[in-house]
């Protein structure tokens, strides 16, 4: 598909918690967490500097907390990438994004799986973190009864 | 009112808690119409987000209507339908004036801690530890909306809540993610997901259309 090139952008949208079945750098992020020898498991970020053209660029917007260890630095100035990433300034993008829900261009409801009442809520965090049920996104309605 | 409160790992339970308050003239209260859970609520749930306290509310995409404003706020009025940022933002300050919402330095009130684990504090936000601010979350009946003048939007009720509710993050943050990617024609991304990340199917439609 990219020629053996690699992508032109890869995008880590999962932060510091992958669900690692595999991979030796996942196992050891994961004995350094548990032993207080590392804040976070960035596999995601290393696949996707690895997955990333020359001079593409990587862009993070999956939450990290402290200090993130093991990143291929070597392989991402070597190749050229540029990192893009933040905790979104929601408000720099609302009025806009409104705009094309208005117009009818995107209707982001249909990534809702799962609507509940708010006594409903721990139970579903355990399903959403599980994946089950094909939970993708959850939406939770004060004031609704439980089912 | 009733509200999801965090209490350690894989312990969130639905409690009655004290209604919010109004504590400052640019506030608003707002009773939540729908929430979502966010795939960084999963982070809190872990128990991998330090300095969060037994009991802290969660859940920072939130929308509602405006139930009660403080005296200083002239922007919104009882009986508004808002959509509220995950980000808390004052407005005024050297980040916010330049459209770096998530960076604004006055939204914090515990930036010491931040300045201390990050060598400089972001916004604070709703509901996600003491280190971003200690900010009650809005997976609850009701909301405190700090700088409620500048953060949260009004909706058309020709719109639905599933339609806009996630205006308040992982929409702007899907397309946020697509818009960094630079993409020009022809090109395109790879996108990470080995947990549900519900922003990646906004940045998917993103990335094509903003590669032209």
């Amino acid at each position: 598909m990219t020629q053996g090139r690699g992508a032109d952008a890869c995008i880590d949208a999962v932060g510091t918690e992958p669900d690692t079945a595999s991979g030796f750098d996942a196992v050891i992020d994961r004995v350094k967490v548990a032993t207080f020898m590392g804040t976070d498991r960035p596999h995601v970020l290393r696949q996707a500097i690895h997955c990333c053209r020359n001079f593409g660029t990587v862009s993070i917007v999956g939450v990290y907390g402290g200090f993130v260890d093991k990143i291929p630095m070597g392989s991402a100035i070597n190749r050229g990438l540029t990192f893009r990433m933040a905790q979104t300034p929601v408000q720099a993008y609302l009025a806009k994004l409104l705009e094309r829900i208005e117009k009818g261009e995107i209707d982001p409801s249909v990534v809702i799986t799962h609507r509940a009442s708010l006594e409903e809520g721990p139970e579903l965090y355990k399903t959403f973190r599980d994946k089950k049920d094909g939970c993708i996104k959850v939406v939770l309605k004060p004031g609704a009864k439980a089912a | 009112m009733k509200a999801l409160t965090w209490h350690g790992k894989s312990d969130i339970r639905c409690e009655t808690v004290p209604d919010p308050k109004i504590q400052h003239g640019q506030d608003a209260i707002i009773k939540v119409t729908a929430c979502a859970i966010c795939g960084s609520d999963l982070h809190i749930f872990d128990g991998v987000i330090p300095s969060m306290e037994k009991g802290d509310i969660i859940g920072h995409e939130t929308m509602g209507e405006v139930v009660e404003v403080g005296k200083d706020n002239k922007a919104l009025k009882v009986g508004d339908r808002v959509v509220v940022p995950f980000t808390i933002s004052c407005g005024q300050c050297f980040f916010c004036k330049r459209g770096f919402y998530s960076g604004c330095e006055r939204s914090n009130p515990s930036k010491e801690k931040a300045e201390k684990l990050w060598g400089h504090s972001p916004a604070g936000l709703f509901g996600y530890s003491h280190l971003l601010g200690g900010f009650s979350g809005g997976q609850a009946e009701y909301l405190r909306v700090p700088y409620a003048d500048i953060g949260p939007i009004k909706v058309p009720s020709s719109l639905s809540d599933e339609q806009v509710l996630f205006l308040s993050d992982i929409f702007p943050t899907g397309y946020m993610a697509a818009d960094f990617c630079n993409l020009k024609s022809g090109e395109q991304s790879r996108s990470g997901a080995a947990v549900p990340s519900a922003s990646l199917p906004f940045a998917a439609p993103f990335c094509s259309a903003l590669s032209v």
